[in-house]
């Protein structure tokens, strides 16, 4: 049980979040007052069962419609979820991340924690955060309007959350699919092909939102603490660690998901999870 | 002289209670780093939704996305 409770919580506020279920049977989406508000994790807006705004949708379309103006809505929306939670979002709260979790667990090949060339691929989230939701937003046109580029050209959530059961159920929306249909399922498939052999690839190395969590991690309110007066040097945590984090980097490292596997697996418990409440008064979860 | 050592002492033991040096000072600003960051965010958030942005994330929202399904 304690060993398949982030699957379980990742199950849980997937369905929390995807519960609209006449969108799955009309092929419609909810348009009530919920999407005011956003999921922290990453969770297309266009889903037929999204009862709330992905947030970097919501990014966007503030770019998108405003410019230059600075977007404070979500500016304030990722700085008080990155405060408190870091990556925690994307370890637990995540449905895309479920996705990948669950592909990685198919026993077929040997698994690999990262890809080739890892030290230099791990910055492509930073350059999809840049260049495809901030400049891409702000000065790609489709027509006359500003398109949201990241989600258009690369978004694999959108495909499998939004995409394919909107086309499942919706004739007129099935006839527009045209090439970037086919361009954004190629994505999609080759991503999650991906995540059978290599521990959430679209995390380590494209996901915008994870870059952003991630800068919040070294002094988020929920932490991984190593404690290096009783560590005796193991490294059952790295070997255990689903992203190869040495116990000295959990901490801070802005691709921890804080998963937890280092704490669970750690003989001397000096790697835990913690609150990071005010100076040295942590709390142990 | 004993109570300029005593003086001394305390000060000592004052200066390792409150988190000087290096580590202390790390150990602080991780404290409260995330206070600063959710109060930060909460006044973020309110001018944002002052200016009517949350009116045009859910304009969006309720619209199915033509380029987030790839047709648009």
């Amino acid at each position: 049980m304690k060993k398949r409770l982030r699957t379980i919580v990742q199950i849980i506020f997937t369905i929390f979040t995807n519960g609209y279920a006449y969108g799955y049977l009309r092929g419609k989406i909810y348009q009530g007052n919920l999407k005011y508000a956003c999921v922290p994790g990453l969770n297309c807006y266009s889903c037929p069962g999204a009862v709330a705004s992905c947030p970097l949708g919501a990014l966007q379309a503030l770019l998108n419609r405003h410019g230059f103006q600075v977007p404070f809505a979500m500016l304030g929306f990722f700085f008080v979820f990155g405060s408190i939670f870091g990556r925690f979002i994307c370890g637990w709260l995540c449905p895309f991340g479920l996705v990948q979790d669950l592909l990685h667990k198919i026993p077929v090949f040997r698994k690999r924690k990262r890809l080739p060339f890892h030290h230099i691929l791990e910055y492509g989230k930073y350059v999809v955060l840049i260049g495809l939701v901030g400049i891409g937003s702000m000065f790609l046109f489709g027509g006359f309007a500003k398109v949201p580029a990241f989600c258009k050209y690369l978004c694999p959530s959108g495909t499998l959350l939004g995409a394919l059961p909107l086309l499942a159920s919706n004739e007129a929306l099935r006839d527009q699919a045209g090439g970037l249909f086919l361009w954004k399922l190629g994505v999609l498939s080759v991503l999650l092909l991906l995540s059978v052999k290599v521990y959430r690839p679209f995390c380590q190395y494209l996901c915008p939102l994870g870059a952003i969590y991630g800068w919040f991690n070294r002094f988020s309110l929920v932490q991984v603490r190593w404690e290096k007066e009783r560590c005796i040097s193991c490294r059952a945590c790295q070997r255990a660690c689903p992203v190869d984090l040495p116990p000295e980097e959990i901490s801070r490292s802005p691709e921890c998901i804080r998963c937890g596997k280092c704490a669970a697996v750690c003989p001397e418990k000096c790697v835990q999870f913690n609150l990071s409440l005010y100076n040295s008064s942590s709390k142990r979860i | 002289m004993d109570k300029g050592r005593e003086k001394r002492k305390g000060s000592v033991k004052q200066a390792a209670g409150s988190g000087n040096g290096e580590a202390g000072r790390r150990k602080r600003r991780g404290g409260c780093g995330w206070l600063f960051g959710v109060t930060a965010g909460a006044v973020l958030f309110g001018i944002g939704a002052a200016r009517g942005e949350l009116t045009v994330i859910w304009q969006k929202a309720v619209m199915i996305c033509m380029e987030c399904i790839g047709i648009g």
